[in-house]
């Protein structure tokens, strides 16, 4: 059972916010996105992405609610958009994508009984791209963002 | 939710590796967050206002 911090929309409006019991501050943002299908046509979706307001380098506790809380703010989004998707990158300029994507994929075990999550991982100009696509299981066009997902990084990442 | 800025035409989206767009997109919300900066100044990226 998910036990979320209280969150807010942040006062530009553009996002969600919240404060851990530990003092560090959170946003939550989902950005518009779009993949192609194999007849090159635009697939819309969102993206979806978190950070702290500390860095890294200044935290170093784990706290399951920080993840419950973002997950919480997932399955809101779901509720108003079931029959839309979310793309999901890890930050890859850091050398720490490896570990994010790891622990992104340990917070969906969870939940795979609400969501379904489909992954990907390529090497392009040097970077890792890790990046997974997130749909309800209850969504009916799953199957359409997922072949987009998939031919998009065949398209755009797989260096022949 | 509701777009709220419009930075991205049709005609731009097929010519632009969104991934790519995507990873810097990123770096530049962090760097702005970590700077205590607002979203609305992050320039080039289309936010979708929680409802």
């Amino acid at each position: 059972m998910l036990h979320p911090y209280k969150f807010s929309i942040s006062p530009d409006a553009l996002s969600y916010e919240f404060v851990t019991t530990n003092g560090l501050g959170y946003i939550v943002y989902f950005t518009v996105f779009y993949l192609m299908d194999e007849e090159m046509e635009d697939v819309d979706l969102y993206s979806f992405g978190f950070d702290c307001k500390t860095p890294a380098r200044e935290r170093n506790e784990y706290d399951p609610r920080t993840r419950d809380t973002i997950i919480f703010i997932l399955q809101d989004f779901f509720k108003q958009r079931n029959e839309d998707a979310i793309i999901y990158i890890c930050q890859n300029n850091d050398n720490k994508s490896a570990g994010r994507n790891k622990l992104f994929d340990k917070w969906f075990l969870e939940f795979s009984d609400i969501f379904e999550k489909h992954n990907s991982e390529e090497l392009y100009n040097r970077y890792h791209f890790y990046s997974s696509i997130i749909v309800s299981k209850l969504n009916p066009f799953k199957q359409k963002f997922i072949d987009a997902f998939h031919f998009t990084i065949s398209y755009w990442l797989k260096e022949s | 939710m509701n777009i709220v800025t419009t930075d991205i035409s049709k005609k731009q989206k097929s010519t632009v590796n969104p991934f790519t767009k995507l990873a810097a997109d990123k770096k530049k919300i962090s760097d702005a967050i970590i700077s205590g900066k607002a979203l609305s100044t992050v320039k080039g990226v289309k936010f979708v206002a929680p409802i």
